[in-house]
């Protein structure tokens, strides 16, 4: 399991980031005094740093700089200041990716993903599992027992955010929404027929009545 | 200054001066003098006077032609009085005084302005900065209590993020060159950015995204051109008619490239479509509706302006189409290998 530490001086946000991130599968470290903040992260010594540019006592800058000099830990920046200057100076600094708040809270997910996947998984390749079925994202198919299907692009989306929700009812919306974010517009219709066909493929599997539609409310594993 | 305008300001004098000339002269012959002495002593009156006339009107000529020379030349007419020359003469001196006083006064009235101003954009600036901590916190909040509520939460998170965005964008607007990064993009990637950021509006009300002809390359600022598509977008939905749907096309021109953006809404009236992107417009549509502030297109024309882009607008019976157009030069030419290069630096 991937350890993130968040340095980020609201309260608000550094909390409910720390429940996002655990229902999406990391865990989370999280500085409460920023006065050692650059020792406290290297003691950590996480996988991913989430570091905001705006902190009491040392700037972001200062504590990346500092990182950087002492450690290869992955930096995401944050910052609510969205010059190209920021972004340029996080970078020199030796940040490794940068994303202006109010961040959308999907793309923030894909960009840890992306950050730690680039750096630790350059080859391997990224499984999610959920009751013997298992997404393979970097070949885009699942497999259940000993068969197997490949997935559209659209279909491997949706059946991924299924499987992080797994259990909860994902509302259409989310689910198109989710798409939008990875630049495919699609409409309703699509929807409807790229989740019926992911369901046929489903029960190619052996799995039939594993992907249910909640009338109203939106799909469910 | 002309010769006519000094012999009409000294009429009276003139006037006065012939009438003792006259006088003394009778009183002169009367008291038996000789004529010729009579003559004599008015020739010599008279050419000394007029020498001193002449004189004083080419002094004053000198120098009101230079203040006049100078004041056309200046930017800042209140500056005036810092460019004068010495003048040699009474009323010159009060005048040039009272004008650098006034000049002095304008200035400093005018550099308090700049400061408050300056001040007050900083003051916007910030407080935009600090308002998207909590809007990121509430933002956070809704993702992590998902329900109908929350996500009816998100939507107006997002106005109030879009309304935010509106004033920091208009504050920066006079300065738009202080903080312009020109970089190639495709229409597409533009395109996708801006929907991308409105996803969930535009879901939620339904629209179908269309686009053709997207892969022209554009020089210009990421930020700038996001947000002026994103206000567009934004009037596409107010301004939605039942099945709504957008087109982006984009077409090259000889010395330019068109990005197309067209929806199937309501449409403007003919006669407000002239004035759509002066300030504070509203227009029948924006008063039916009473959401409109008048500041979009018009904050899109001024930025369109600013980065050189011109935008046009045509609407009727099948909705709205805005045009913008990016000029291009010969830099285009390098634009594949150097995105091919910021590409590089980004996956590094």
């Amino acid at each position: 399991m991937d350890r993130i530490f968040i340095a980020e001086d609201d309260q608000k946000i550094r909390e409910e980031l720390q429940v996002l991130l655990e229902k999406y599968g990391y865990r989370c470290l999280a500085a409460q005094t920023f006065d050692d903040l650059a020792d406290q992260i290297l003691l950590e010594n996480p996988d991913l740093l989430v570091l905001d540019l705006n902190l009491p006592r040392y700037d972001g800058f200062a504590i990346c700089r500092e990182i950087r000099s002492r450690s290869e830990m992955p930096i995401l920046v944050v910052t609510s200041r969205d010059s190209e200057l920021d972004e340029l100076m996080a970078m020199n600094l030796g940040a490794d990716d940068f994303i202006a708040k109010p961040y959308n809270v999907q793309i923030l997910l894909a960009h840890i993903a992306a950050l730690l996947r680039r750096t630790y998984r350059q080859n391997q390749s990224v499984c999610l599992e959920y009751r013997g079925l298992s997404l393979d994202l970097s070949k885009s198919c699942a497999r259940f027992g000993e068969r197997e299907v490949l997935l559209t692009k659209n279909e491997q989306q949706i059946l991924q955010l299924l499987i992080q929700n797994a259990g909860e009812v994902v509302a259409r919306e989310d689910l198109m929404n989710a798409l939008w974010q990875s630049d495919t517009f699609i409409d309703d219709n699509t929807l409807t027929v790229n989740v019926n066909r992911l369901r046929k493929k489903l029960n190619a599997l052996g799995l039939s009545g594993f992907l249910t539609t909640r009338r109203g409310l939106g799909y469910q594993l | 200054m002309t010769i006519w305008g000094y012999v009409r300001d000294h009429l009276l004098q003139a006037f006065l001066l012939f009438c003792a000339m006259g006088f003394s002269s009778a009183f002169l012959l009367a008291t038996a003098v000789a004529v010729s002495t009579v003559l004599f002593l008015n020739g010599v009156l008279l050419t000394a006077i007029i020498c001193g006339c002449v004189l004083d009107y080419q002094r004053r000529r000198r120098f009101y032609r230079e203040a006049a020379q100078n004041l056309q030349a200046l930017d800042q007419k209140y500056l005036l009085g810092e460019m004068l020359p010495e003048p040699d003469f009474c009323e010159g001196s009060f005048f040039c005084d009272a004008l650098q006083e006034c000049g002095k006064s304008a200035a400093d009235f005018a550099a308090e302005h700049r400061r408050q101003t300056q001040a007050y954009r900083e003051y916007i600036e910030t407080w935009v900065h600090e308002i998207k901590t909590p809007i990121a916190a509430a933002g956070l909040l809704c993702e992590n209590h998902r329900s109908p509520l929350t996500r009816s939460l998100e939507q107006e998170l997002f106005r109030i993020r879009s309304l935010v965005d509106q004033a920091l964008y208009y504050a920066r607007s006079s300065s738009v060159e202080k903080d312009y990064l020109l970089r190639p993009y495709t229409l597409q990637s533009l395109v996708d950015r801006a929907v991308r950021e409105r996803a969930r509006l535009l879901i939620r009300t339904k629209f179908s995204i269309q686009s053709e002809n997207l892969d022209l390359t554009v020089y210009t600022d990421i930020k700038w051109i996001t947000f002026i598509l994103g206000q567009m977008l934004e009037n596409s939905i107010q301004y939605r008619s039942a099945k709504p749907a957008l087109y982006f096309s984009g077409k090259r021109l000889p010395n330019a490239v068109l990005l197309c953006i067209r929806d199937n809404g309501i449409g403007i009236p003919q006669k407000d479509l002239p004035r759509v992107f002066e300030k504070g417009f509203t227009g029948e549509n924006g008063r039916r509706f009473h959401k409109s502030t008048g500041i979009g297109l018009y904050l899109c024309r001024q930025l369109c302006s600013k980065m050189g882009l011109s935008l046009s607008i045509e609407s009727g019976e099948w909705g709205t189409a805005l045009q913008i157009l990016f000029p291009l030069d010969s830099r285009i030419d390098t634009a594949k290998t150097k995105r091919e290069d910021d590409e590089s630096v980004r996956n590094l």
